[in-house]
């Protein structure tokens, strides 16, 4: 039998259209129940041969994920590819939209990652950089979603215990949170570049967090972050970064498990949004650490910045000998720019510290500052002769990476990295 | 910041090992004093360790004014850290930048600027 019942007031409505067209756009309890089967089998796919697996283990790292779609298919994705003994390559992503046209572009987008993971390693014979595979992604998928007008926001992450760092480059994803267990502080962490398919292509900017043994990042979609209650409104990031750093000491799984819980209860038992929440551990770090230096800021003193320059100097010196000389140079650049900042634009306390590794120079200024551009500064118009502008620039192009972390309030912490090379 | 003239060049050598956003603004000062009306100007940077990208900036609002007044500008005398800055902002796009005072001076005797 096609089409339902035509008599009586439901008909009523369609006066002066066109009636067969209309009767065969409703559809029939079979083909309902077809498109039913097929939205089953396709979040039977999903579930199981598209999403990431966890069935590895990486020495001195503990990873949980989960995802939760609000329709039957969903357009949040996440994949993890142990390419290497001691790291892990990690995707975490989300469509704009719901149902099976966001699922299947998500699909699109991780068959373009692992196209691109394989064609550079078959290459190289190394592990790719992930700025290079995420350019590559923008410029197979982004044309044909700008022309789609859909988009999709995601991170790229490369973590390695051994060298106790975390590489991630982001396409406009939501922040993810990062617990330091050091000092038991709880940031939120965001990168700088725009989602796949706002624009043809763009210049990628990639970022590294120091990682020590104890911490733990935790990466969400907004799914979390918007869960809703009527009465409160959105759950949003600060409950967030609360709630990962009271549970901070729960194993991944259970962390991941616990903000599902907790956001779901907040949204009243229905999220709106398709939800995913990726935890990883770090439980052994292995990158030495040759000195370490923390440094109050008197800001009484007006020679302050020159006085922690020249200590910083000394530290390089006693750390890495006379092949100090080559990180020297950028480095206090970055350093006196970063310090210039906290002079001109905070005000309290405020605290740097320095970790000299044996592979990487890490940098940590703590502040209370407003919203701050630190970094992706245009190139300055030297021909215009301008004053001022110049600062983020020298930053970024002196160090490998710099990233602005928010903590409570309006506390902040710039990390400065970069690495030290082989022969140093 | 010590200002000598030599013939019709005046040659300005800051004495400040580093001049930060905690002394930039005085630098800047000094500086725009310094350059004072008419003649030819050499910024020696020899006595400068360090400078960050506020002491740039006021170095560039001097070439500015110079330019304006159709006067010639050279930087000299740039330390490693002062010339690593430079290369990162192209100062030379436009600055003068040569490796000493003799230099700068022969530039102008030679009146290749």
């Amino acid at each position: 039998m096609k089409g339902r019942d035509t008599g009586g007031p439901f008909w009523s409505a369609w006066a002066g259209t066109d009636r067969e067209a209309a009767e065969s756009a409703v559809p029939s309890p079979e083909e309902a129940m077809a498109r039913d089967h097929d939205i089953e089998t396709s979040a039977r796919i999903q579930r199981t041969l598209l999403s990431g697996r966890y069935d590895f283990s990486i020495p001195g790292l503990e990873i949980a994920a989960e995802t939760l779609p609000s329709s039957r298919v969903d357009g949040d994705f996440y994949d993890f590819f142990p390419l290497s003994n001691d790291s892990l390559d990690f995707m975490i992503g989300d469509v704009m939209g719901k149902g099976i046209p966001a699922a299947l572009t998500a699909a699109a987008a991780k068959s373009a990652v692992y196209r691109s993971l394989m064609r550079r390693m078959i290459a190289s014979g190394g592990l790719p950089e992930p700025d290079d595979i995420l350019a590559e992604v923008d410029r197979v998928i982004s044309g044909e979603l700008v022309d789609m007008g859909k988009f999709l926001t995601m991170y790229y992450c490369r973590v390695e215990p051994q060298k106790s760092s975390l590489r991630f480059i982001d396409a406009g994803h939501t922040s993810f949170l990062y617990h330091c267990a050091q000092d038991k502080s709880c940031w939120t962490v965001k990168g700088a570049n725009m989602p796949l398919g706002f624009t043809e292509s763009q210049s990628w900017q990639s970022f590294t967090l120091p990682v020590q043994a104890g911490d733990t990042i935790f990466f969400f979609s907004d799914g979390i972050s918007e869960a809703e209650n009527a009465e409160t409104g959105i759950f949003g990031e600060e409950r967030l970064r609360q709630l990962v750093l009271a549970h901070a000491h729960l194993a991944p799984e259970d962390l991941v498990k616990q903000v599902l819980a907790l956001t779901f209860y907040y949204s009243e038992g229905s999220f709106r949004d398709d939800v995913t929440a990726l935890a990883l551990r770090i439980c052994e770090s292995g990158m030495p650490r040759l000195f370490d230096r923390k440094a109050s800021i008197d800001r009484a003193d007006n020679k302050w910045i020159a006085r922690i320059r020249s200590t910083f100097l000394e530290d390089l010196e006693t750390a890495y000998g006379s092949r100090a000389e080559q990180l020297a140079l950028p480095l206090s650049l970055a350093l006196v720019e970063a310090l210039g900042n906290l002079a001109k634009y905070t005000t309290g306390s405020a605290a740097v510290h320095w970790e000299l590794q044996k592979g990487r120079v890490n940098i940590s200024l703590d502040c209370v500052s407003e919203d701050f551009e630190w970094f992706r500064a245009p190139q300055p118009q030297i021909d215009q002769y301008p004053m001022t502008g110049y600062g983020s620039w020298i930053m970024s192009g002196a160090s490998d990476s710099i990233l602005l972390l928010r903590g409570r309030e309006k506390q902040s912490r710039i990390v400065i990295t970069k690495d030290v090379p082989h022969d140093a | 910041m010590i200002v000598e003239n030599i013939g019709k060049t005046r040659i300005i050598t800051p004495q400040t090992a580093q001049i930060d956003v905690m002394n930039a603004n005085e630098f800047g000062s000094m500086l725009m004093q310094a350059l004072g009306e008419g003649s030819s100007c050499i910024l020696d940077l020899r006595n400068v360790v360090f400078l960050d990208s506020s002491a740039l900036g006021r170095i560039v609002i001097a070439l500015r004014t110079c330019k304006t007044q159709g006067r010639h500008f050279i930087l000299c005398g740039a330390t490693e850290a002062v010339a690593l800055l430079f290369k990162m902002v192209r100062l030379s796009q436009i600055a003068d930048i040569v490796p000493d005072r003799q230099t700068a001076l022969e530039r102008f005797q030679k009146g290749s600027v």
